[in-house]
């Protein structure tokens, strides 16, 4: 086939999808304009906790990992931001943009010890679960009782990032409505990074791993190689989301590394739907606010609602709510 | 989310509709414990203060949001009550911590704090958290709760403390002012420990007290871990060897102690619902005819009481509910409640108050009785605060 | 000075306490290989059994042959409406438990409201053993975990469901052609794991009090005692897994805060599970 006719048709698979996709993004640009600040402020935050759902959704959707322990990475790169406020690692250079690099860098690393520590032995893969579940837990401990370096409980306070070009200006984000663009320019860089990653040849060994581990294995892949370098780029788009929180919220203190917030994080995933990135990112969103509406109507009974749909999906509907609709309208697999 | 009155109408902010007030209470979590009396005694004041007729002729909203535990939960909170509810001021938060979290909120957004929590002290460079023009302070301090009774329980059982706290700001800078004046009595601290919230068991925390020549275990230990602290502490039979002082454990605490446990326990407040004074006796009857006869009062409970009439009589004596009308009107305010004459000082927007001293007793046993609950060992009717360490005049950060 | 005697006992209160909690989970996800995350979500329902009955006015005896039975039947639900069609699918029986913990924690909210219960203590007065003073209440522990790990050691090995009950976890098609009922005996033993979780939350109810979150203390716990202890290994397991987890987070309490050493233990746990995935009495 020739170039032209293989473009065509890959854009007549995706041609549904990727109208939905643009459309969602239009919608995201505009907004604002309709949005009060505050709501900016928590659609903002939804963007952020959506990045955080993408980490996940590639790595359980693609690879097939279940990790319970991505708030780990996220408290982590939201310490970073506030860290580098507080002690200004570079001085002369805007810390926002030096947590920025560093988050993911530092996630990127850790997560590649625990892969090579975990992935390159026999550790069944439910097993993982655990283990990265501990992971958060042990986070969260570290945070409340290391208090000289994580400020414990009360929490490290810090202020509003600003963008900036060295000697020529600086300017602070404190408007919301300005700080949603950052979190939607966030959310769709990462997204097409993910995108990038699972529709090229990389991605089809994921998929291939994630079918049949030995199988691939035995083709010849170093499959926990490949393991690894998904896990550091999850951590590293999970560290850039908690470091944008950081700042957004100005506040950061244990639970944003916790326990809770990991398991959550796998709800997101798995109602809006597992296999697929949109699907991830669909169920950060909207989990979230329908989170905020319904608290306001009957306060936290809607963590009841929550267990309901999510063993519902679980047991009966396990594609999630865009894996539904992208079988009905045959998006594919490689959203 | 509670709605005392329900008036068509915009939000406030305004200068018609309801005058809305933004009530941050711990309603569930670590701090349950104090929620409710917390939350109970604003919306009693401002039932009474609409009852009066309002403020300038306005009704009073409440709108009640639960904080939890964690900080981050009242960040949001209190994000909600001024930026979506639109409040005219903010009453509450209770744990320092929590107050710290909305103090940035209320600073950005120009709001005042009413802050009914017995708290450590103001200090700069806990701004905004403290030393804040926005924020008032309706609690007690360690210069009236603790240091007024240093002499006494010095000479009386022993000048060695082991402190044992919480892992956050209000046990160690209370227990730093608590140290100072220990040093001036020549006693001395044998031990100081900063325990996580949420640990349940205290086990080698109370080896080691065990083990110390301490006389006094002085205690800022907060929520559900002062109960299975005093719990534990007592099933090692430790309360027949040391005497144990707590800052933190009103009513409600001790109720959750248990008789056992709480036995011969020292606590020490502006407030006790066991006060028999005739002020505070019918401030009790009218709690329990709103809430029901098992419903109890702390410290906590009373200040939101006095938090909420001091507000509606600043606002009604300048006019008005704008910010800065509201500090001026509440600065150098006082007000007869239930504990009798309370001021808030001007210069560092913090309370005289009375201060007690009381003791458990041996015949305290149905936890329902809140009043059997304490006996009065001393007593001083009113304490005036050592001066804030803040720079003076107080500003909002700009 | 170290003082001996006090790590001594704590080491073993901490065994015990996790040998109770854990007991339940080696069945469920040691012996049948079901990961249930709503294991500390059922050792609520346990402590709140023994608040609702002693607020009742019985003994907190009565609560201790009340909450299992409840508990178990909790489990019932659970194992008949979903983790039956789930046995051959891991990580969804995974997350499905997780929903099952969800919903449970938020119903105990419902019906008991949010702020943490007390629970009676029979045995709050220390007692003097060799000059030091020990909490009874923990020595009792101590007494009900051994006796645990020997009625339920005994009931699997020797009895005649326990011995149907291993057949079918080793193979569950033989057994079934064998004759045996496969699914009951797969309910049975999720009843008996679940049960046992009830049980533990009423024990340590009366120190720990009824608070939503109790559980939740003991769920990676568990799992990290059943994990490092070997799957598979009912006695040896549980025993070897609650002493090292809980008995090295106490010895470690006393030079440092709890919540370090527990951290400490974890990353430990973490280590060993790498270095032994079978756990270390495992291997069959």
């Amino acid at each position: 086939m020739s170039y032209i006719d293989r473009t065509k048709v890959a854009f007549g698979d995706a041609s549904g999808s990727t109208k939905v996709i643009l459309t969602g993004a239009v919608i995201g640009f505009l907004l604002p304009a309709v949005l009060s600040p505050y709501f900016a402020f928590l659609a903002a935050q939804y963007y952020l906790f959506a990045l955080l759902a993408l980490s996940l959704g590639l790595l359980w959707g693609y690879v097939g990992i279940l990790s319970f322990g991505q708030a780990a990475f996220f408290g982590l790169g939201a310490y970073i931001m506030a860290w580098s406020f507080q002690y200004m690692f570079v001085p002369g250079i805007n810390p926002a943009y030096v947590a920025l690099v560093l988050a993911p860098l530092v996630n990127g690393a850790i997560a590649g010890v625990l892969g090579l520590f975990l992935f390159y032995s026999d550790v069944k893969d439910v097993y993982f679960v655990i283990i990265t579940l501990a992971l958060s837990v042990i986070l969260e401990q570290l945070a409340v009782s290391v208090t000289s370096i994580f400020g414990g409980f009360n929490g490290i306070y810090l202020p509003r990032m600003a963008v900036s070009i060295p000697g020529v200006f600086n300017y602070q984000l404190s408007n919301d409505r300005l700080f949603y663009y950052v979190t939607l320019l966030a959310l769709v860089g990462g997204y097409l990074v993910c995108r990038r990653i699972v529709r090229s040849d990389f991605g089809e060994t994921l998929l291939a791993i994630k079918e049949n581990e030995a199988r691939t294995k035995s083709l010849g892949y170093n499959t926990a190689r490949y393991k690894t370098l998904v896990f550091m780029v999850a951590g590293a788009l999970a560290g850039v989301a908690g470091a944008l929180y950081a700042t957004l919220a100005q506040f950061v203190s244990p639970p944003v590394t916790g326990f809770v917030l990991s398991t959550e994080v796998v709800i997101w995933v798995a109602v809006g739907g597992r296999g697929l990135l949109l699907g991830a990112i669909t169920g950060g969103i909207l989990i979230n606010a329908a989170s905020t509406v319904l608290s306001s109507l009957v306060a936290d009974r809607y963590i009841l609602i929550l267990g309901l749909i999510f063993i519902a999906v679980v047991v009966a509907f396990r594609k999630g709510v865009v894996g539904y609709v992208a079988d009905r309208y045959d998006w594919g697999e490689k959203l | 989310m509670t709605a005392l009155t329900g008036c068509l109408g915009g939000g406030g902010g305004g200068s018609s509709g309801p005058v809305r007030v933004g009530v941050l209470s711990p309603l569930s979590g670590a701090w349950t414990v104090y929620g409710e009396a917390h939350r109970r005694g604003f919306e009693l004041a401002m039932q009474e203060v609409n009852d009066n007729g309002g403020i300038n002729g306005r009704d009073v909203e409440v709108i009640v949001e639960d904080t939890q535990t964690d900080p981050s939960t009242v960040t949001e909170k209190a994000q909600k009550v001024i930026r979506q509810d639109n409040v005219d001021v903010v009453a509450g938060t209770f744990s320092s911590a929590s107050r710290n979290a909305a103090a940035p909120v209320v600073t950005q957004e120009d709001k005042v704090l009413l802050y009914p929590t017995f708290y450590e002290g103001q200090d700069q460079e806990n701004f905004p958290g403290t030393c804040n023009d926005l924020l008032f302070m309706f609690g007690i301090v360690p210069s009236q709760q603790a240091a007024p009774w240093m002499d006494y329980m010095t000479s009386e059982h022993g000048s060695n403390f082991y402190m044992v706290g919480s892992d956050y700001v209000w046990p160690r800078f209370t227990n730093q002012r608590v140290k100072q004046s220990l040093e001036e009595l020549g006693g001395n601290v044998v031990g100081e420990e900063y325990i996580p919230l949420g640990t349940s068991d205290f086990g080698s925390v109370l080896s080691r007290i065990s083990n110390s020549d301490a006389d006094i275990v002085f205690g800022t230990l907060t929520g559900t871990d002062t109960i299975a602290f005093a719990k534990q502490f007592y099933s090692r039979g430790l309360n027949e060897e040391f005497t144990y002082w707590t800052v933190d454990d009103e009513e409600f605490a001790t109720q959750g102690k248990g008789p056992q446990a709480a036995r011969g326990t020292y606590v020490s407040f502006d407030y006790f619902q066991t006060i028999d004074t005739d002020l505070n006796n019918q401030f009790v009857d009218k709690v329990k005819s709103q809430y029901g006869e098992d419903a109890g009062m702390d410290t906590v409970g009373a200040a939101m009481y006095n938090a909420g009439h001091m507000f509606a009589n600043a606002a009604n004596e300048v006019g008005s509910v704008n910010t800065d009308d509201i500090i001026s009107g509440l600065e150098g305010q006082s007000f007869t409640g239930p504990q009798g004459e309370v001021t808030m000082r001007e210069q560092d927007h913090q309370m005289v108050l009375p201060s007690y001293l009381v003791q458990v007793p041996d015949d305290w046993s149905d936890t329902n009785d809140f009043e059997g609950m304490f006996e009065i060992v001393d007593q001083k009717e009113s304490v005036t605060p050592a001066t804030a360490n803040c720079d003076f005049p107080l500003g909002k950060g700009n | 000075m170290i003082d001996f005697a006090s790590i001594i006992s704590q080491t073993l209160f901490a065994t015990s306490i996790l040998i109770v909690a854990a007991l339940g989970l080696a069945i469920i996800f040691g012996m049948m290989g079901v990961i249930n995350l709503a294991h500390g979500a059922l050792i609520t329902v346990g402590a709140y059994v023994a608040y609702a009955v002693t607020n009742a006015g019985l003994s907190i005896w009565a609560a201790f042959l009340v909450a299992p039975v409840v508990v178990a039947l909790v489990g019932l639900v659970m194992e008949r409406t979903v983790i039956n069609r789930l046995y051959d699918r891991p990580v969804d029986t995974l997350l499905a438990t997780w929903g099952f913990a969800l919903v449970i924690q938020e119903l105990i909210k419902v019906i008991f409201g949010t702020s943490a219960q007390s629970v009676p203590n029979p045995y709050s007065a220390p007692v003097e053993i060799m000059g030091a003073n020990l909490p009874q209440y923990r020595i009792f522990l101590t007494a009900l975990a051994a006796g645990l790990l020997v009625v339920t050691y005994v009931t699997f090995k020797y009895t005649d469901f326990g011995v149907k009950s291993r057949a079918v976890i080793q193979n569950d098609e033989m057994a079934g052609l064998l004759g045996t009922d496969v699914r009951s005996i797969y309910m049975w033993t999720f009843m008996i794991g679940a049960g046992l979780a009830g049980l533990a939350g009423a024990a340590v109810a009366p120190i720990v009090g009824a608070d939503p979150r109790t559980g939740l203390g003991y769920l990676v716990q568990s799992f990290f005692v059943v994990i490092v202890g070997g799957t598979g290994q009912l006695l040896a397991g549980t025993l070897g897994g609650s002493g090292l987890i809980g008995g090295s987070a106490a010895a470690l309490s006393f030079v440092s805060s709890q919540t370090f050493a527990q951290t400490v233990v974890f990353a430990l746990a973490i280590v060993v599970i790498r270095l032994k995935p079978e756990g270390l009495f495992g291997g069959t």
